[in-house]
């Protein structure tokens, strides 16, 4: 893998994630660092996202009550998605990638779509529709 | 032609779209206790917000990025985080406000009392976020509200001593009577009222959903430049009618009735009507605008599809937050708290989060990696480097002066 290095807080943190299609699909929450055997500093091998990964970066109460509140909110989902660092095409000003978003991100989107906000009338219909 | 008209449009929007609950409020409790010694503060605020309005729509228009994206960005998920909270909040009962006076105002119209119209109001609100586009939503109710200068026609036809209130107006200092604590707690209400972070953010977010380019930028310039101190012509005006009629008969504002009186005196029915018409446009106006402001702050933290253009169902997160932002903003107002002191609480905790989001724009504004040759010009920036430290003076003294004066008793 090609070696680059920059500064991971500046560049890559709290980034907004496109997808292939330009679709937001979260923030860079957190990054993944791994380390190559025989030493060597960590690369970064992919990035996190969804809240399982932004509560861990808020120190204090109110990351403990955020993560409490994701625990009781989400138990069967505790690792946040993954995004390996291949299929991001650019890190910056948005972190876009080649690929569709891990299915991961869009579980709570969908949910609500389905269950409440594709249920009222009109949902399906956009502002240029009456234009 | 359609050029010019689209223009006309837009500015006159951005009249009625200037003026909302707090506003109609602040100017005309100041008026009413304090004469024209608070006018001073409605330019100040004016030139404070045409400022920021511009800077965070230039940011926007040339980085593709909205408010809450660059906040974030900035600050950080914790920082961000504290960030969004405070603002969020002050944009709840901002809504809430705004749902109370729209439901006020329907009450000076029906005479059916208020807590009836509060759930009509907020579903009326909603459901004009979820049907009409963009454009027609911001028009229809900037429009409507021009009706409000019926309070300019109303000062003229009051007859004046016009001297009086030009000595009063320069004075700097509260009546005899009053205390100076006093008058600094309505000096920051008619401050916050003009400078409101929700305008901000949405005319950004409208700029960032609608893709706008250089020339809307230019055409967005000129309404903020023409259309916001129109606004605060107005303001003046609903002030200076409270201080010519009601400062000297002693008739302190509860309600937006006693905002109406003035007009209903100088111009009978017809000036009522105007009014109650202008509460109505300026109140719903501003619920629409506040309600999607709420929603865009937290689908922008957290990077989720966001907007008022696409259909719902390809925004479910950011419309289920802005449906519950008007359950929550709705229920508070129906707990029978006075709405009058909700707008009041709600102009000073926005005058309180203000630097929060003007910071990081004021920031964004000068760093060329992000606007390459749009960055601020000197001139901009020593004023905005001036209206840092205002708008900190204000944040630090908001809440403390609140406390002191028991919410200005």
């Amino acid at each position: 893998m090609e070696e680059i290095s920059f500064r991971v807080g500046f560049v890559v943190l709290d980034r907004q994630i496109l997808d292939r299609d330009g679709r937001p699909a979260g923030k860079v929450d957190d990054v993944e660092l791994t380390w190559e055997e025989g030493g060597g500093p960590p690369v970064m091998s992919a990035l996190l996202t969804d809240s399982a990964a932004l509560g861990p970066r808020i120190s204090g109460r109110a990351g403990r009550i955020w993560r409490s509140a994701m625990r009781r909110l989400r138990p069967s989902v505790p690792e946040p998605a993954r995004i390996a660092v291949e299929d991001v095409t650019a890190f910056s000003p948005s972190a876009r990638l080649s690929t569709a978003a891990p299915e991961q991100v869009g579980l709570v989107e969908e949910w609500l779509r389905d269950h409440l906000i594709g249920r009222i009338p009109g949902a399906r219909r956009g502002d240029d529709a009456g234009e | 032609m359609k050029r010019l008209l689209a223009f006309t449009l837009g500015f006159l929007a951005a009249i009625g779209g200037f003026l909302d609950v707090g506003d109609l409020v602040a100017n005309s409790v100041s008026g009413a206790r304090f004469g024209m010694s608070l006018a001073w503060a409605v330019p100040v605020g004016v030139v404070g917000v045409m400022l920021f309005t511009e800077m965070s729509t230039r940011v926007t228009v040339v980085t593709g990025r909205s408010t809450f994206d660059l906040v974030r960005e900035r600050l950080g998920a914790r920082a961000g985080l504290v960030n969004l909270l405070a603002c969020y909040l002050a944009t709840l009962l901002t809504l809430a406000a705004n749902i109370g006076g729209i439901a006020l105002a329907l009450e000076l119209a029906s005479s059916l009392h208020y807590l009836l119209w509060v759930p009509v109001a907020a579903f009326l609100s909603w459901l004009v976020i979820w049907r009409m586009p963009f454009q027609r939503m911001e028009r229809t109710y900037g429009l409507l509200g021009v009706t409000l200068l019926v309070f300019s026609v109303a000062v003229w036809r009051l007859g004046p001593d016009w001297e009086a209130l030009l000595d009063s107006a320069t004075s700097f200092a509260p009546p005899p009577t009053e205390q100076w604590s006093t008058w600094w707690f309505y000096a920051v209400l008619v401050l916050g009222a003009a400078m409101t972070p929700y305008t901000v953010l949405f005319f950004s977010s409208s700029a960032a959903e609608e893709g706008w380019t250089t020339d809307d930028l230019r055409e967005a310039r000129t309404n903020i430049l023409i259309g916001f101190p129109f606004g605060g012509f107005l303001a003046l005006s609903i002030m200076a009618c409270a201080a010519i009629l009601l400062h000297p008969a002693g008739v302190s504002v509860h309600g937006l009735d006693q905002v109406a009186l003035p007009a209903a005196v100088a111009l009978g029915k017809v000036g009522l009507i105007l009014a109650v018409v202008g509460f109505f446009a300026s109140t719903f106006g501003a619920s629409l605008e506040v309600g999607l402001a709420a929603g865009y702050s937290i689908a922008q933290y957290f990077g989720w599809p966001w907007g008022k253009a696409a259909p719902p169902v390809r925004a479910a997160r950011f419309h289920t937050v802005t449906l519950l932002g008007f359950v929550a903003a709705t229920a508070l107002i129906l707990t029978t708290v006075d709405p009058i002191k909700v707008t009041e609480v709600s102009v000073i905790l926005s005058a309180a989060t203000l630097p929060l989001t003007y910071l990081p724009v004021l920031v964004v504004a000068n760093d060329r990696g992000y606007l390459g040759d749009r960055v601020n010009g000197r001139a901009t920036n020593v004023l905005a480097s001036v209206y840092l430290v205002f708008m900190l003076a204000l944040a630090l003294a908001a809440i403390p002066l609140l406390i002191l004066t028991k919410g200005g008793q």
